[in-house]
């Protein structure tokens, strides 16, 4: 499937920490890491887990700009 | 190094900038609203029946009408807030409400101090900004990616961000999909 998000990571699964209804992931992205959080039921249902190959995809409206 | 706290003093004043109310005497009047009783109030706030006088007094003087009525005898009888010192209290508790939004509201100096929750916060060289209309597309280099940000035009020109800028990606992790072939 092609998406429209314009920004698509690719990196790897360092950790899948599950509570209640979340998951929280965290994918590295040389030289960064980024943190996902997402619903447990998404991340059982894609079965992630340490070390998955994954693209981390945001939307370019979703992206903030910080400057000095 | 320690953080530092704000605080804020609020008080009203006339347009000849006479302070009419300010923490104490509001806190004064709602305790009078709220036991419809002088001497409640007085016994709520800590303070004499003679100190209350005085304070009201003072109101009075600058606004220029009563701000208490008196009701003697029978079942209704008490002390109560006229419509003038009701608005006045209105009046002081939305400007407290908005220091109290501002100052007081961490996050917002988080924003200010450029410290934010947010997670994601990417380094890197803004290669364009394309404007048009309402809106700002932002291409910015982070080795090794590419990330693009759609902001207001308005925002883009507030930062004036141009080419080779540094800046920050910044996304929130709830924002974040995930991918997997």
């Amino acid at each position: 499937m092609k998406i429209s998000a314009r920004n698509q990571m690719k990196g790897k699964v360092l950790e899948v920490e599950k509570e209640g209804l979340i998951a929280k992931v965290k994918i590295a992205i040389e030289p960064t890491i980024i943190t996902a959080v997402i619903t447990k039921e998404a991340a059982d249902s894609l079965g992630l887990k340490k070390d998955d190959t994954v693209a981390a995809i945001v939307k370019a409206t979703e992206v903030m700009i910080g400057k000095e | 190094m320690t953080r530092t706290l704000a605080r804020a003093k609020l008080w009203l004043v006339s347009d000849k900038d006479e302070p009419i109310i300010g923490e104490g005497k509001a806190a004064l009047l709602k305790a009078i609203h709220d036991e419809g009783s002088l001497n409640k109030a007085c016994k709520k706030m800590e303070i004499s029946y003679k100190h209350a006088w005085l304070l009201l007094k003072e109101i009075e003087e600058i606004i220029g009408e009563p701000i208490i009525i008196k009701k003697r005898g029978g079942k209704d009888q008490g002390t109560f807030l006229t419509q003038k010192s009701i608005s006045l209290l209105e009046e002081y508790n939305n400007y407290q409400n908005i220091l109290t939004e501002t100052i007081y509201d961490k996050t917002f100096w988080e924003v200010i101090g450029m410290k934010i929750s947010a997670r994601n916060q990417m380094k890197g060289k803004i290669l364009e900004v394309e404007k048009e209309g309402l809106i700002a597309k932002v291409k910015i280099a982070i080795e090794p990616t590419i990330i693009t940000a759609v902001i207001t035009k308005e925002a883009a020109d507030s930062l004036g961000l141009k080419k080779d800028d540094t800046v920050a990606a910044i996304v929130k992790a709830t924002e974040v999909m995930i991918g997997k072939e």
